[in-house]
């Protein structure tokens, strides 16, 4: 218990400390309502197929280790900016910084057009193509995969049918292999009940504003505990900045295509046919088995999109003999492009690969 | 304000509030009939009030509305009843600080009990019938605007959606045969760069081309 003069000092302590609050929520978004720059890192663009580019962040002189480190994000949903988000604060940046040639493969702004994209295209096409110009940009005859959610997913499926390729080593970070552990989607995605034909039919792909909706249904209280912890923390130095980055990115949702969202929804979250073995792509089984590469597999612990034991499978999976699962602290985004990440994963996947480049 | 009950704790005459908008909310989804079809009621002739429309409707929700009144009765039960226990382990609103920290408590038991309701296969089925109706209502609507809509653009020499979306697949189309020409020579310059460096061996084809890729670089 304690007394009323405490009472009334920590009153008046609270009080001045809500007011020095007050006044930077509107320094920081009436007075200055910009949003930082965002995506400085400087890259070249070094092949372009249609809507899809591969960037190069970086060159041969920076780079200190010989091997290309290709980045492949998800497809659809959102843009991949969020690797570069903030100087400071971005993937990207890190992993240059320290030596690495990095390439980001950017499948573009997904559109109704774009419907007959699905999990043939990106395995047979792009991926092999986006590999052959980085190693080419580079003078290398190898390359570090890098795939981050469902780019993880897809580029699993290149390893398998392509056990012989250029790929030394892989990294599949929160890439959902096993998606009976799918969380929240795979009960929504339940075939008996989510309509994905007639959502296809309709709009030729699963659409940014459905998109946008799922993904906010999944956590509703999701921008309520952000704006609360914006409070609490808007006179930290950089704050700000970052949550009008993140707040920016996480509302810039791009659609899916057609064909890529009725083989996830039916084959992966319904069926798990990946996983199981009984996944084909033109004719050909994707025996996870067949991957042999050195791999690291991340997942985080409070991922609700992608649980941890939904990545953790591809451990089981492969047949890889130097292979290593780190179950970091974060969620499905803040793992990879959190404020921790710069001492958790970056480190990890950096200490990793380049023990593994020379 | 006057309330129901003699109680004083803030926290409880919020959870009455709580109580008594979800009963008004489920009532009135109760009395949901999802959205009409098109053309179901002729102009000035839509039968208001709640339910008015059910039972003439065929597109009335196939799922029972009990179900979902079930449903979010269930979710604000739960809610309570974790948002109750959070506020029993909580120091009390003392300062503002704890005031925060309850809050943040309350949220996190909010998006526990959603977690929970959202994840049930009842809510699955809901969402399905819901997006499932929406759907066709939305088709039927599109059947039967777009050919005035074609024809207002056909009149001012416009091209109509399906036009345009026929026109971005040929240019598609011809993108990915260039894309496959651009790759054959590649190779070709690159075996001839080979083959001028060392006569006797031959060029190295991509590592990272598939059987299939190969294949599909062959002109069709």
């Amino acid at each position: 218990m304690v007394s009323s003069a405490e009472f009334m000092s920590q009153v008046q302590q609270d009080a001045l400390k809500s007011m020095q609050r007050a006044q930077a929520m509107v320094d920081s978004f009436v007075t200055n309502p910009a949003d930082p720059p965002i995506g400085v890192t400087p890259y070249e663009v070094i092949w372009k197929r249609g809507k899809t580019r591969l960037l190069r962040y970086g060159s041969a002189e920076t780079a200190r280790y010989p091997l290309p480190y290709l980045i492949v994000p998800w497809l659809g949903i959102s843009r991949p900016y969020v690797l570069d988000l903030l100087p400071g604060n971005s993937m990207i940046e890190y992993l240059a910084q320290h030596g690495h040639d990095v390439y980001l493969l950017d499948w573009g702004e997904i559109a109704e057009e774009d419907k007959d994209l699905g999990f043939e295209e990106a395995v047979f096409k792009i991926l092999p193509r986006a590999i052959d110009r980085a190693m080419e940009a580079s003078g290398a005859q190898e390359i570090t995969l890098n795939g981050l959610c469902l780019g993880g997913t897809l580029s699993a499926c290149y390893l398998a049918l392509n056990p012989d390729g250029p790929v030394r080593n892989f990294v599949a970070v929160v890439a959902p292999i096993n998606f009976d552990e799918g969380g929240m989607f795979r009960v929504w995605l339940d075939e008996k009940y989510f309509p994905a034909d007639l959502i296809v039919q309709r709009y030729g792909g699963l659409p940014a504003s459905l998109m946008g909706a799922g993904f906010k249904m999944l956590r509703p209280t999701l921008e309520a505990q952000a704006l609360s912890a914006l409070w609490a923390n808007v006179d930290r130095p950089g704050y700000v900045d970052s949550f009008k980055a993140m707040s920016k990115w996480a509302n810039d949702f791009i659609g899916m295509p057609g064909r890529f969202f009725g083989q996830l929804s039916r084959e992966m979250y319904g069926q798990n046919r990946l996983l199981s073995g009984e996944f084909t792509l033109n004719g050909r089984t994707v025996d996870l088995k067949r991957i042999a590469q050195p791999l690291l597999v991340a997942a985080a612990s409070q991922d609700y999109i992608v649980p941890a034991p939904a990545a953790r499978s591809l451990i089981d999976a492969v047949s890889s003999a130097d292979k290593e699962f780190v179950e970091l602290p974060g969620g499905h985004i803040s793992v990879f492009s959190g404020r921790q990440a710069h001492q958790t994963l970056w480190p990890k996947i950096d200490e990793w690969v380049s023990a593994r480049s020379a | 304000m006057t309330t129901s009950g003699s109680t004083t704790n803030p926290f409880e005459l919020w959870q009455e509030m709580l109580r008594k908008s979800s009963e008004a909310w489920s009532q009135t989804a109760a009395g949901f009939a999802g959205p009409p079809p098109f053309g179901a009621y002729p102009f000035g002739s839509f039968p208001f009030g709640a339910g008015a429309g059910v039972g003439a409707n065929p597109f009335a929700p196939p799922f029972a509305a009990a179900d979902m009144q079930q449903t979010w009765q269930a979710f604000f039960n739960a809610w309570s009843e974790q948002t109750g226990k959070a506020m029993s382990d909580a120091p009390g609103p003392q300062t503002m600080q704890d005031a925060q920290r309850q809050w943040t408590q309350q949220l996190e038991a909010m998006a526990a009990t959603f977690a929970e309701t959202m994840s049930t296969e009842d809510f699955s089925r809901m969402l399905g019938k819901y997006l499932e109706q929406t759907l066709v209502w939305q088709e039927r609507m599109a059947q039967q605007a777009n050919p005035q809509i074609d024809a207002a653009l056909r009149a001012y020499n416009l091209p109509s959606r399906s036009q345009i979306d026929r026109l971005f697949g040929r240019i598609i189309g011809i993108e990915e045969r260039l894309e496959d020409l651009e790759d054959e020579l590649r190779k070709v310059r690159t075996e001839l760069a080979s083959a001028r460096r060392t006569p006797a061996t031959r060029a190295r084809t991509p590592r990272s081309a598939s059987p299939e890729t190969a294949g599909e670089n062959d002109p069709a």
